[in-house]
C-alpha cells in the first residue's frame, strides 16, 4: 500500500473531523434565543450582569476566539463538570469506557468470529441441511430482541441455576487481595453480558459472510481455480474466503471501532457500569456535559472507523489502493 | 502420429431439474488425436460447455454424466475419484474459460495465479514456481516487469495472454478453450488466435476449442464438430466441413455468417427455437426447424439419426436426407 494512499486518506479524515466539529459549534450559535437569559433571567436583565455572565462563558470574546476555545477544549478532551455527578467529565468518562471496552473487546470478536465461520460453513454446504439449520437458527435468534434474549439467559444461568451472579460488574463491596482474584471475579460477571451479546450480533454477520461467500462461489476465477485442480478446502481458504471479507470488513471494523461507546441494552440490563449504560442515565438526568461528550466521542469513533476501514480494504482489495 | 488422446464414448450428461431431467449432453461421440484441435460448434444451450465441462468434471451440482465414456489416454476417467480429479484437471487437461475477463482473482497478482498450478502439481519451491512464470510470461509475449501486478492493471488482451499463460502452466497434453476470446474486440482476438496457434505447434498441446464463431474455428481447428440440440450433427476437417457440409443445419450456420467478398445481401437466419431438451422430440431434432423436412415423416418419427461416414473420407453427418444437398 503506498504511503500517498494513507496520507491521502488521513486528511480526508481530518478534515471530515473539523468539518463536524465545526458543525456542532456553529450548530448551537445559529440556534435562535439567548443563552444568557437561559442561565439567569434576573441576572442577565442588568447590563453589569450580562457582562459578568459573557466574560465567565467567554462570550465576550470574539466568535473566532470562541471557536479556537471549543476547539481547543474537544481536543484535549475537557468536556467541563458533570450536572450529577459535580465530577469534570473527562475523569467520568475514562472509568466508563474501559468498563465498556472490557465487555465489547470480548463480545464483538467473540460475536464477529462465530458469525464469519458459521457463515463460512453454512455457505460451503449450501443448500444442504446444515445450511438450512444454521441459517435458519441464526436468523431466528437475530430476529429476537437483545434485552429480551439476554433477559431468558440471565433468568436461566443467573436465577435458576444460580451459575453467575446476575448484575453488576464485581461482587459489590468485595476487595480482592491478589490480582487473579480479582479477575475471576470479573471473569465471573462477565460470562452472562458477554455471551448475550455475543449472540445478540453473530447473525448479522452469519448471514453478511454467507450470502457473500455464495456470490464468490459463482465467480469464474473460483471455476477456473477448481479446474487448476485446487480441492474443496484450500479453494475455500485461498479463493472464496479472502475474497469474501471484503464486504464484510466494513462492518466488522465499524463495530470493533465504536466499541467504547457502549452497548445499551446489555449494559442496562445487567447494570453494567460503562458508556451505554451511563449515556442512557444522562439522558434521564439531562446532563447535558456528559450527553455532549458522549455524542462527540461517538462522532469521533465513527470518524476513526472510517479511517480504519480505508486503510484495511485498502490492504484487502489492490484495485482501491490507487484511489 | 495419430494417436488418440482423448476418446468421448456416447457421452451423457444430464441435468437435474425439479420436473426431470434435461439432457444437456446426450450421446456425443468423438475422438481427438495427439497434437490436433477440435472444434466444438452450436448456438447457445447446445451443449459445448457441458460437454467440456464433463472432462474435467467440474458440472454444477445438478450436472451428472449418465452414460457412456470418457477415455484419457485410453483410460476411462469417467468414475475418478476428487484425489485422482485434483491430479488430472490442470496436469493433463487445463481451461481457458469463457468470460476471461473474470477468469483471475482480482485480489491476487497475477504471478501467484499462473504460479498456483505449478506449486499445486509440480515439487518445486515458489522460487523455482516464478522462474516458470517468467518463462511464461515471455512465451505469451507478455512483459515480465508486470508479472507482480494485479489483474486490474492489466487490459483484456493482456489478461487473457496471462491466462493462455496459465493453461500452459503445466504443459497440459489438452487445452479446452471456452470461447476464449468472446469478451475481446476483433483486433486483439486476431492476436490472441494467432499466439494460440503458434504455441499449440511448439508446444504440441491437444486443443479443443469451444465456440460459436465458425470463423475462429477455421482458424484455429484441423477437425470440427457442429452440435445441436445435446447431439453432433456433423464432423470432420475443417476444411472438408466448410465447404462441403451435409447437414442442413451446418448449412444454415454458415449462410449465417455475411461473406465479405460476396454481394451484400441479409444474412440467412434459422427461424424457430432449440427444442426443450428436458422432453426432446423423437426424430431427428432439427426436424422442426430443418428447410429440407417438407413433411418427410422418417425425420419426424424415427430416432434420431446416427452419425455416420457415408462419403467414406471422414466426414460423419446425422441426416436422414444428407443424399439430398441441392435441396437447399
Amino acid at each position: 500500500m503506498s504511503f500517498r494512499y494513507i496520507v491521502n486518506r488521513l486528511f480526508y479524515t481530518l478534515f471530515m473531523f473539523l468539518f463536524i466539529v465545526s458543525l456542532n459549534f456553529m450548530l448551537f450559535r445559529l440556534m435562535p434565543g439567548d443563552p444568557l437569559t437561559m442561565v439567569s433571567k434576573e441576572i442577565s436583565s442588568s447590563p453589569e450582569g450580562r457582562a459578568t455572565l459573557e466574560r465567565m462563558y467567554g462570550l465576550d470574546k470574539p466568535l473566532i476566539h470562541q471557536y479556537g476555545d471549543y476547539m481547543k477544549s474537544m481536543v484535549t478532551f475537557d468536556f467541563g463538570t458533570s450536572f450529577h455527578y459535580k465530577t469534570p467529565v473527562r475523569d467520568l468518562l475514562g472509568d466508563k469506557i474501559a468498563n465498556s471496552l472490557i465487555l465489547g473487546m470480548a463480545a464483538v470478536p467473540l460475536g464477529i468470529a462465530i458469525g464469519i465461520l458459521g457463515g463460512i460453513i453454512a455457505s460451503a454446504r449450501h443448500g444442504k441441511t446444515a445450511d438450512m439449520l444454521i441459517t435458519t437458527s441464526s436468523m431466528v435468534i437475530y430476529a429476537v430482541p437483545t434485552f429480551w434474549l439476554a433477559m431468558i439467559l440471565l433468568m436461566i444461568f443467573g436465577v435458576r441455576l444460580g451459575w453467575v451472579p446476575i448484575n453488576s460488574m464485581l461482587t459489590p463491596g468485595a476487595s480482592f487481595a491478589t490480582k487473579a482474584a480479582y479477575l475471576k471475579d470479573l471473569f465471573h460477571h462477565m460470562i452472562i453480558p458477554v455471551l448475550s451479546y455475543a449472540i445478540a450480533i453473530f447473525g448479522s454477520y452469519l448471514l453478511i459472510m454467507r450470502g457473500s461467500m455464495i456470490d464468490v462461489f459463482s465467480e469464474d476465477y473460483v471455476l477456473t481455480a477448481r479446474a487448476k485442480g485446487l480441492k474443496e478446502k484450500p479453494l475455500i481458504r485461498k479463493h472464496v474466503v479472502p475474497n469474501a471479507l471484503l464486504p464484510i470488513s466494513t462492518s466488522v471494523i465499524y463495530s470493533l471501532a465504536i466499541v467504547f461507546t457502549g452497548a445499551f441494552s446489555i449494559e442496562v440490563l445487567f447494570s453494567w457500569p460503562g458508556m451505554g449504560k451511563l449515556m442512557v442515565e444522562s439522558v434521564t438526568r439531562r446532563d447535558y456535559p456528559v450527553m455532549q461528550a458522549a455524542n462527540y466521542l461517538i462522532a469521533v469513533a465513527v470518524i476513526l472507523a472510517n479511517f480504519l476501514m480505508d486503510i484495511v480494504y485498502g490492504w484487502l482489495d489492490p484495485r482501491v489502493r490507487l484511489g | 502420429m495419430s494417436e488418440v488422446l482423448l476418446e468421448l464414448d456416447n457421452l451423457k450428461t444430464y441435468f437435474t431439474v425439479t420436473k426431470g431431467k434435461v439432457k444437456a449432453v446426450d450421446g456425443v461421440s468423438f475422438t481427438l488425436n495427439r497434437g490436433e484441435s477440435l472444434g466444438l460448434v452450436g448456438e447457445s444451450g447446445c451443449g459445448k460447455t457441458t460437454t467440456a465441462l464433463s472432462i474435467i468434471k467440474l458440472l454444477p451440482k445438478e450436472g451428472q454424466i449418465e452414460g457412456g465414456r470418457i477415455l484419457f489416454e485410453g483410460k476411462d476417467i469417467t468414475h475418478q475419484t476428487e484425489d485422482e480429479l485434483s491430479d488430472f484437471r490442470w496436469k493433463q487437461v487445463s481451461m481457458i474459460f469463457q468470460g476471461a475477463m473474470n477468469a483471475l482473482n482480482p485480489v491476487k497478482r497475477v504471478c501467484d495465479q499462473v504460479a498456483e498450478p505449478i506449486l499445486l502439481h509440480e515439487y518445486t519451491t515458489k522460487k523455482q514456481a516464478m522462474e516458470r512464470v517468467k518463462e511464461l510470461f515471455e512465451l505469451v509475449e507478455l512483459d515480465t516487469n508486470l508479472m507482480y501486478s494485479y489483474p486490474h492493471e492489466f487490459s483484456g488482451g493482456m489478461r487473457q495472454r496471462a491466462i493462455i499463460a496459465m493453461a500452459l502452466a503445466c504443459h497440459p497434453k489438452l487445452i479446452i478453450g471456452d470461447e476464449p476470446t468472446t469478451a475481446l474486440d476483433v483486433m486483439v482476438q486476431a492476436q490472441i488466435l494467432d499466439l494460440i496457434n503458434e504455441l499449440r505447434g511448439k508446444l504440441n498441446m491437444s486443443m479443443l476449442m469451444i465456440t460459436h464463431d465458425l470463423s475462429i474455428i477455421s482458424d484455429t481447428c484441423d477437425k470440427v464438430a457442429i452440435m445441436y440440440a445435446g447431439r453432433i450433427v456433423e464432423m470432420g476437417e475443417t476444411k472438408e466441413v466448410l465447404s462441403n457440409s451435409l447437414h442442413p443445419y451446418t448449412k444454415k450456420l454458415i449462410s449465417a455468417f455475411p461473406n465479405i467478398y460476396a454481394e451484400r445481401k441479409m444474412v440467412d437466419s434459422i427461424p424457430g427455437d432449440p427444442p426443450d431438451l428436458y422432453t426432446p422430440p423423437p426424430g431427428c431434432r432439427f426436424a422442426k426447424r430443418c428447410h429440407m423436412v417438407g413433411g418427410k415423416e422418417v425425420c419426424q418419427v424415427e430416432i434420431h439419426p446416427p452419425l455416420i461416414d457415408y462419403t467414406g473420407k471422414g466426414h460423419y453427418v446425422a441426416c436422414h436426407l444428407w443424399r439430398n444437398p441441392d435441396e437447399y
